[in-house]
């Protein structure tokens, strides 16, 4: 036992100054392209238009760098409905729909102790009869539509809905978007999004 | 003689089969002759394997449920605390995700995102086909990189994976502490190659990025390091051993992995030399009790070796430059095995006028959700959690392609 507590002082604070903050560390191609110099541009994604990138199909495969660099910036989300109500604690349950794997360890990562979500009363619930927010990843696959619908309806009002990942938001280049079965208030962008844009979310949508 | 079956591919009418670790030739098969091998329902993906139904006590656990990462559904029939059987059916989430008319760029930006965790070594096994195909292999250093971000995916990988073992046994500050060093390895990868799980690194002919690996090797070795030293203080831990030990035991010679290799078959594809492992010291770490523990000790120190080749090549490489080549007009098809985190996976890859014509995967976990059904029969509930997470089984390699 003493043995754990000398290891835990010994590695210090490791918890992340965000959201007062900026981020410690930002993956370049997980943040949405910014145009930098002339160029021959195909995107894979169909996501270029007029010279800039349209966050919501961007897959993050960086094949625009000729012409475009990541634009850093990980608070790239958009709130089309928010509600204070969920200020001082936020149930959140999370539902793959037909995910690669890798949005889901992004989200998981937010209970590590660096981005440690707790602090901010953020918790993850193993119901939705539980939850205040509905958590989508992946793209649209036919067999979870129903479980999908199922895990909206069992959770109790008010409720938000959140689209992660490029997948869950427009159907990146793999799928259907979760939009055609279930209408989301949060669009976090991102192929996976980073860490901290999931949490800047989930901030942004208690600030009603 | 391995004679195991790999992989079973439907191309149009014709049944392909794979057989053998080693093996990238195919064989034209029947069901008659599938039907003698105990793995080959699951390979032709027929997950809910069709067995009697025990008179026993029933539960569904998922689709959708706390506690399971991905959405996949275990049908488990009980007898008091005792399971007597186990049927997972991984099709909940399937993507069918479009492969063929798929242009070559485009599909292997498709190829990383079948298991987003695995991209390094989905999107290297993706490469390799299409170079093989048109005859054009990547230069030695680019090689070398292939190999580089498919160890460093397996050392998060196994991470991950001991951090979930961990969870499950109720070791909190050691989880925790394991899931920071996973986080740490994904912020190093993503200062190094741009992106925290490798997506858009790999390109046909070479990588769409330059890597400079300057210090990459030292800070590895320092992360592993401290994953070491959590993981001797976790294996005094009793309580920890006694949940690991003779938990769900897994030894037949046609599963891949960690697993194979924890039942002391040392079936490895690295040594089939796709990539220049040769060169760099690989060496196969094996157990031989087959159980949870015996995969988690595997898992440990493959991330030494993983660790050591790490820092050997990054004494050969210095600085790769961005090359991509997609000029052939060559057409044809490829078998490739790569050895991704989970164990080796099989692509069949067929090619003409640059776009993708045939497309099959034999995953990982495919190769091993039978083993995990037939290993965690008989065992008890509260063991279930330690049996599927030894397993590290991705649910989204488990898909149909269209
Ligand atoms: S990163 Fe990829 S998807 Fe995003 S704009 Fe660039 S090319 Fe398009
Ligand atoms: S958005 Fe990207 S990372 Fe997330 S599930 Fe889709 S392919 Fe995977």
């Amino acid at each position: 036992m003493k043995n754990w507590a000398v290891r835990g002082l010994s590695r210090r604070r490791m918890t992340t100054a965000f959201p007062r903050g900026e981020p410690e560390s930002v993956a370049p191609w997980s943040t949405i392209p910014v145009k930098v110099r002339e160029g021959t541009v195909l995107c894979p994604a169909d996501a270029i238009h007029d010279n800039s990138v349209i966050a919501e199909k961007c897959i993050s495969c960086g094949r625009c760098s000729d012409a475009f660099a990541p634009g850093g910036n990980v608070r790239t989300v958009l709130v089309r409905r928010a509600d204070g109500v969920f200020r001082k604690s936020f149930n959140i349950f999370i539902i793959d729909t037909g995910s690669c794997g890798a949005c889901n360890l992004e989200v998981k990562a937010l209970t590590n102790p660096i981005y440690d979500m707790h602090r901010l009363g953020i918790f993850f619930t193993s119901t939705p009869r539980h939850a205040d927010a509905l958590l989508v990843v992946g793209v649209m696959s036919e067999n979870m539509k129903e479980p999908l619908k199922k895990a909206y309806e069992a959770m109790p009002y008010p409720k938000l809905v959140f689209a992660v990942g490029a997948c869950a938001v427009s159907g990146g280049i793999l799928g259907k978007s979760i939009e055609e079965t279930l209408n989301a208030d949060v669009i976090v962008p991102g192929c996976p999004p980073s860490p901290f844009t999931i949490l800047d979310a989930l901030l942004k949508s208690r600030e009603g | 003689m391995d004679d195991s079956l790999s992989a079973v591919f439907r191309i149009g009418d014709e049944l392909l089969c794979v057989k053998g670790h080693q093996s990238t030739s195919l064989q034209p098969c029947t069901i008659t002759e599938l039907d003698s091998y105990e793995n080959s329902i699951a390979l032709l993906g027929q997950h809910d394997f069709p067995r009697e139904l025990p008179e026993k006590f029933n539960f569904n656990l998922g689709p959708v449920a706390g506690g399971l990462l991905e959405s996949v559904k275990m049908n488990v029939y009980t007898d008091g605390e005792r399971i007597v059987e186990i049927r997972p059916d991984p099709s909940f989430k399937n993507r069918n995700i479009h492969m063929r008319k798929s242009g070559i760029d485009e599909a292997l930006l498709k190829m990383e995102r079948v298991n987003g965790v695995y991209a390094a070594s989905f999107g290297t096994a993706f490469c390799l086909a299409v170079e093989e195909i048109q005859q054009s292999p990547a230069d030695y250093d680019t090689q070398l990189t292939r190999i580089l971000i498919s160890e460093l995916e397996r050392i998060t990988n196994h991470i991950h994976v001991i951090a979930k073992l961990s969870e499950g046994a109720s070791q909190n500050v050691a989880t925790q502490h394991l899931f920071s060093l996973e986080e740490r390895v994904r912020r190093i990868i993503s200062e190094y190659f741009g992106h925290r799980f490798f997506y858009g690194l790999n390109s046909i002919g070479g990588l769409e990025r330059e890597v400079n690996t300057n210090g990459l090797g030292g800070r590895i070795s320092s992360v592993v390091d401290e994953f070491n030293s959590i993981w001797d203080a976790l294996a005094s831990s009793r309580l920890f051993l006694d949940r690991l030990q003779t938990t769900c035991f897994a030894k037949k010679e046609w599963t891949v992995g960690p697993v194979v290799r924890a039942a002391d078959f040392k079936y490895d594809a690295r040594l089939s030399g796709y990539l220049p492992y040769a060169d760099i010291g690989f060496e196969v770490a094996s157990d031989d009790t087959g159980d949870v523990l015996s995969r988690a000790l595997v898992r440990q120190h493959e991330v030494e070796i993983s660790s050591r080749m790490i820092e050997e090549i990054c004494r050969k490489v210095r600085k790769v430059g961005k090359k991509r080549d997609l000029s052939s007009d060559k057409n044809g098809w490829s078998v490739k095995r790569v050895e991704t985190p989970g164990g080796d996976m099989i692509l069949f890859l067929g090619i003409s006028g640059g776009f993708v014509t045939d497309f099959g995967i034999r995953s990982a976990s495919m190769a091993n959700i039978l083993a995990f059904a037939k290993g965690a029969t008989s065992g008890i509930l509260t063991d279930f959690t330690f049996a599927w997470e030894s397993f590290g089984f991705w649910i989204s390699e488990m898909g149909d392609y269209i």
